[in-house]
């Protein structure tokens, strides 16, 4: 039994690196030296680095695109560094970032390539092209085009298609979103995090120079300086949070508690009391709530629930206006799951500072943010003095075990 | 006799030479891409080696071809066939190398990386990916050889080759003669006549064999 197949908690190794090291032929220094680290199952590990720190060649090092000069490779506590380069390929996705359809092949050939290659039955493979078809949003009737006949977005989903399409338990991506424009970009992220968290729960190593892309993908982030040493390996928000030195922070950048704030949810957060009343009710019971809660507004809502307009005393001061014409309309709503990084940037071009929060089903009111909430909120995300950084395994419960 | 005349009268012979040519050149073209792709293949991600297949194949097109049948008879390959194809094969194996190495070449790496990263072997790689998409440019190669081999073929008659070479060695020979100019004349729009049939079927192959993919 190998050191490897050891489990951490109740999380097992999917690929650990020992001593890893890489030096090309005419170069004197080595591009990844003595680079360990683990990986565990069904995490995403975002290994980011400026240009030329080893980031892509440690990458490459895993399914042996790349092969290493010394140091071992274990694949779910196999040994794999001597293993059969191809054997081992098939059983590890890969994605890069210029994609590299087959531009000769459909769509659906390109799609089939690996399980064709390891012997699959032709029923099987045209069922599983339409399922990632699927997966990926697109119709399946895309199956007989050509490469050049999708857009950049397109492609780059055929990519990720292609190579999901074995089933492999791990995945290779290396800047698989870089070369799309920033929305498209930033829409095939969030679908990649959703397929990841609703039906891959694969191990996936990710590449990239762009830490807010890290900090979004990442369960896990590795940042690396030159020849791939780590400088720090954890959690977003540790790193966010607690760099370990100035490297990590000159990389992290400006605007880390802002980012920082991109990784919580306003359901992660308590919501500021507020008192509500519904379009219905008459204007002596609204000022009633006013008066007890203290508060100088009050949220109407309709009879679902859903928020509708703020007033003020002025607004019910007196009888004469109904209520669905009194006050200004609610337009500040955000979801449960918005980021709270979302939820300030709508507090700030709101008029009254601050958010409604409904669920995303029905769209009913749940709460309200406001200011005082969000600091309060930030307040508790800083490291306490002596206090150690958080062990992520055991803070996080929402990730397989 | 008019050139019109004679032709109504040759027509017979006139086919037997055309077949005769073309399946000269047609042989000597199929045996010149089997060498030219193999040599292509062979020495495509290997610059020296390629350096040198290039010369040598660019070498043998700078002799004269008279001389390079000479030569074919002096070592032994007879008259007829065999040395008609062997010297046409020589001249044809340059562009179809120098495209074949030329198209493999200009395989985006990234298409290959991503080939390799699931899991294809070398051979996998070149035959699924890297020939297909060479294809184009090989094609094109073959063509450029078969216009001139065409031409080349008809100084095969000097070896007692078949062909269009056949009436034009004749009326050269017979030059003032009766029908000497429409020996030439046939014999001449016989190799133009060729060409456009083989640009034809060459236009018609390369369509069913490219992948659409790549247009």
């Amino acid at each position: 039994m190998s050191e490897a197949t050891e489990n951490r908690g109740e999380r097992k190794v999917a690929i650990r690196l020992e001593k890893l090291s890489k030096t090309f032929p005419v170069q004197d220094e080595p591009a990844v030296k003595e680079l360990s680290m683990d990986i565990y199952e069904g995490e995403i590990v975002v290994l980011v680095g400026p240009s030329g720190c080893g980031k892509t060649t440690t990458m490459k090092m895993i399914n042996r695109i790349i092969e290493p000069s010394s140091g071992r490779i274990y694949i779910s506590g196999e040994d794999v560094t001597d293993a059969n380069p191809d054997q081992l390929r098939r059983s590890i996705g890969y994605v890069i970032q210029q994609i590299g359809l087959f531009p000769h092949m459909t769509i659906a050939d390109n799609i089939a390539t690996v399980p064709r290659m390891l012997g699959w039955d032709k029923e099987r493979v045209s069922s599983r092209v339409d399922e990632l078809l699927e997966t990926v949003h697109l119709p399946t009737s895309y199956r007989d085009r050509y490469p050049k006949e999708l857009s950049g977005g397109q492609r780059q989903r055929i990519g990720v298609a292609r190579a999901m399409a074995a089933d492999p338990p791990i995945m290779l991506m290396d800047e698989p979103f870089g070369a799309v424009d920033p929305i498209t970009r930033e829409r095939l992220q969030d679908e990649f995090l959703g397929l990841q968290q609703e039906v891959l729960q694969k191990t996936i190593v990710f590449v990239t120079h762009d830490i807010d892309e890290a900090v979004k993908l990442g369960d896990r982030i590795a940042i690396l300086r030159d020849q791939s040493e780590i400088a720090q390996y954890d959690t977003p928000e540790t790193i966010l949070t607690d760099p370990t030195d100035d490297y990590v922070e000159d990389f992290i950048g400006s605007g880390a508690s802002l980012k920082r704030l991109s990784l919580s949810k306003v359901e992660d957060i308590k919501t500021a009391e507020w008192p509500v009343a519904h379009l219905t009710d008459s204007h002596d019971d609204v000022r009633e709530k006013m008066k007890q809660s203290g508060r100088e507004y009050v949220l109407l809502l309709d009879e679902r629930d859903k928020p509708k307009r703020w007033v003020n005393w002025a607004d019910v001061e007196q009888n004469g206006i109904p209520l669905k014409e009194a006050g200004w309309p609610s337009v500040a709503i955000v979801e449960r799951c918005s980021s709270l990084y979302d939820t300030l940037d709508t507090m700030i071009t709101s008029y009254r500072g601050s958010a409604v929060v409904v669920d995303e089903n029905e769209g009913k009111y749940q709460g309200v943010v406001d200011f005082a909430t969000v600091l309060s909120a930030i307040e508790e995300m800083r490291p306490q003095e002596g206090r150690q950084a958080p062990d992520f395994i055991a803070e996080r419960e929402d990730l397989p075990s | 006799m008019s050139f019109l005349e004679y032709l109504g009268y040759e027509w017979d012979d006139l086919l037997g030479t055309a077949i005769g040519h073309m399946a000269v050149v047609l042989i000597s073209l199929a045996i010149a891409t089997a060498i030219g792709i193999t040599l292509g293949v062979l020495t495509y991600r290997r610059p020296a080696a390629a350096q040198v297949a290039l010369a040598i194949a660019s070498t043998i097109l700078t002799i004269p071809s008279f001389a390079l049948f000479g030569i074919a008879i002096g070592i032994g390959l007879g008259l007829g066939y065999p040395p008609t194809i062997v010297v046409l094969t020589g001249y044809a194996i340059l562009s179809i190398l120098r495209n074949t190495i030329a198209g493999l070449r200009s395989v985006d790496p990234a298409t290959t990386e991503s080939a390799k990263g699931m899991g294809m072997s070398n051979w996998q790689q070149l035959v699924r990916i890297e020939l297909p998409m060479a294809w184009p440019v090989i094609i094109a190669g073959i063509r450029v050889s078969a216009l001139l081999i065409l031409g080349i073929a008809t100084i095969a008659a000097y070896v007692g080759g078949p062909g269009f070479g056949e009436p034009i060695f004749e009326g050269l020979s017979t030059l003032g003669g009766v029908n000497s100019l429409n020996l030439v004349l046939s014999g001449m729009l016989g190799v133009m006549v060729l060409a456009l049939v083989f640009e034809v079927l060459f236009a018609i192959l390369g369509r069913f064999t490219t992948s659409k993919g790549l247009n």
